[in-house]
């Protein structure tokens, strides 16, 4: 193991990328609200976590990270309705914060390490 | 991150509605505007927006395209059939003594002015949510 575990962080990285692009895809839909003919844009990448997931769950060595980037993508649904964008954009902020969260303890641990469990 | 991105989104969302409200109001000034003939009477308006599009995948090695938002494509004015209202004393009264006023529908205009209303928090409430997020980011790594 390797003393500052990559895995974790880049994971994380991507994640908040993904929450960001997710906050750009809500603020388009909801600023396309009243245009004609309008296709509504999502953001892939927690659907693709399965595969990974597995490969961690059977020990597997890690498929590479590049592949799962997120990215934009066309959503299914055409029609913008304004309460459930505000609904994903809350939801949003609040999955963002989180992850800041899980990111900000992760690092608090390796200072921890870093200065031998001592304050 | 580009936060910059999230808040031009959000700003060309207001600017949009913003002008949908303008429009509304001059809708709603003009209805006792009188022409001086049928073809000469004010005609209501409406907004037409279009959507500037978001890159849909990364291209060339960005993680995203800057891009992205609405603008007003046109304003358009709308062909209703002026309001004839006969007053023989009125300056601008043709030979029957019809005046024209502009068709506005004031149900259409404040149902209008209200959409756009709501719109344009929501877009304010998206420019909120992506503040909180970036200096929630700037936080990372600080005291606990």
């Amino acid at each position: 193991m390797s003393l500052v575990e990559p895995t974790t962080i880049s994971l994380l990285g991507m994640a908040l990328d993904a929450a960001v692009m997710r906050h750009q895809a809500i603020a388009q839909n909801i600023a396309n609200a009243g245009t004609p003919g309008y296709q509504r844009i999502a953001v892939s990448f927690e659907s693709r976590m399965a595969e990974l997931q597995g490969a961690i769950a059977q020990g597997q060595p890690l498929p590479s990270l590049g592949q799962f980037q997120p990215f934009f993508e066309a959503a299914d649904n055409d029609a913008v309705s304004l309460d459930t964008e505000m609904a994903a954009l809350s939801e949003n902020t609040l999955h963002h914060q989180a992850l800041l969260k899980a990111l900000n303890k992760h690092m608090a641990l390796m200072s921890l390490a870093i200065n031998e469990g001592k304050r | 991150m580009d936060y910059h991105a999230a808040f031009q989104i959000s700003a060309t969302g207001m600017a949009v509605e913003k002008l949908r409200l303008d429009v509304t109001a001059a809708n709603i000034a003009n209805m006792h505007s009188a022409g001086t003939s049928v073809d000469q009477v004010y005609q209501p308006l409406r907004v037409v927006a279009q959507a500037i599009p978001l890159e849909l995948s990364r291209q060339f090695g960005q993680l995203y395209a800057a891009a992205g938002g609405v603008e007003a494509a046109a304003v358009v004015p709308q062909a209703v059939a002026p309001r004839m209202v006969s007053e023989p004393g009125h300056p601008y009264a043709d030979a029957r003594g019809m005046v024209a006023y502009p068709g506005v529908n004031q149900t259409d205009e404040m149902v209008n002015l209200n959409t756009a209303l709501r719109a344009y928090e929501a877009n304010v409430a998206a420019m909120n949510a992506a503040r909180t997020m970036a200096s929630r980011t700037l936080d990372i790594g600080g005291q606990q």
